[in-house]
């Protein structure tokens, strides 16, 4: 059994939340192994079943949007981020959203997962406009 | 690449959904390879002849073939 592309779709958006869940809530700490680990089998299964498909189209569409997302949504993300860490009036906007989120705990640490969420956001959205823009392709 | 996949599914009366459940593929899957959008691998184009009971070389042409 393969992933479809709305199925793949609800992968990367049940990434984020997941993401988003692991940095707010107060689990204890091998939980959030625990959690972290089935989800990346989940997430591997995931993919392996789709390039591995009897529907070839499918499995050629994933390539493809991994392929965009890997190698323009992976540079994209780190060049974003440095020129949002550096720029005077988004800088103040990210210390900002931290600092409301922090609630208590470290400050770098909330910036960090604010960092890493924002990459796994812009992934995931290239990885779908791929899926998107193949298909399109493909009428 | 040329085919007759289009005329061979509605000689059998088969829509695309059919078409592909019977080949293990999507609806969008086959009409991209009906339209001549995506080449299929020498699999599948083995699996779509066999099912039409035809040759491969009957349901897809080349078209540098076609044009020689």
């Amino acid at each position: 059994m393969s992933a479809s592309v709305p199925s793949q779709a609800a992968m990367a958006i049940a990434i984020l939340l997941m993401g988003a869940f692991l940095a707010v809530v107060d689990i204890p700490y091998i939980l959030r192994v625990c959690l972290s680990l089935l989800f990346i089998a989940w997430g591997g299964w995931m993919v392996i079943s789709t390039l591995r498909s009897r529907d070839e189209l499918h499995a050629a569409s994933t390539r493809f949007s991994l392929a965009l997302a890997a190698g323009i949504g992976t540079p994209l993300s780190l060049i974003l981020v440095m020129l949002m860490t550096f720029a005077p009036g988004a800088r103040n906007a990210i210390s900002d959203l931290a600092s409301l989120g922090a609630d208590g705990s470290d400050l770098a640490i909330t910036g960090f997962g604010l960092g890493v969420t924002f990459t796994l956001f812009l992934q995931c959205s290239i990885l779908l406009l791929g899926q998107a823009l193949w298909w399109m392709s493909k009428r | 690449m040329k085919n007759t996949i289009r005329v061979l599914r509605a000689e059998h009366r088969w829509t695309q959904e059919e078409l592909g459940k019977r080949l293990g593929v999507s609806r969008n899957s086959v009409n991209a390879i009906e339209n001549g959008k995506y080449d299929p691998s020498l699999p599948l184009a083995f699996r779509v002849a066999r099912l039409f009971g035809k040759s491969v070389e009957e349901v897809f042409q080349d078209d540098e073939e076609q044009a020689d």
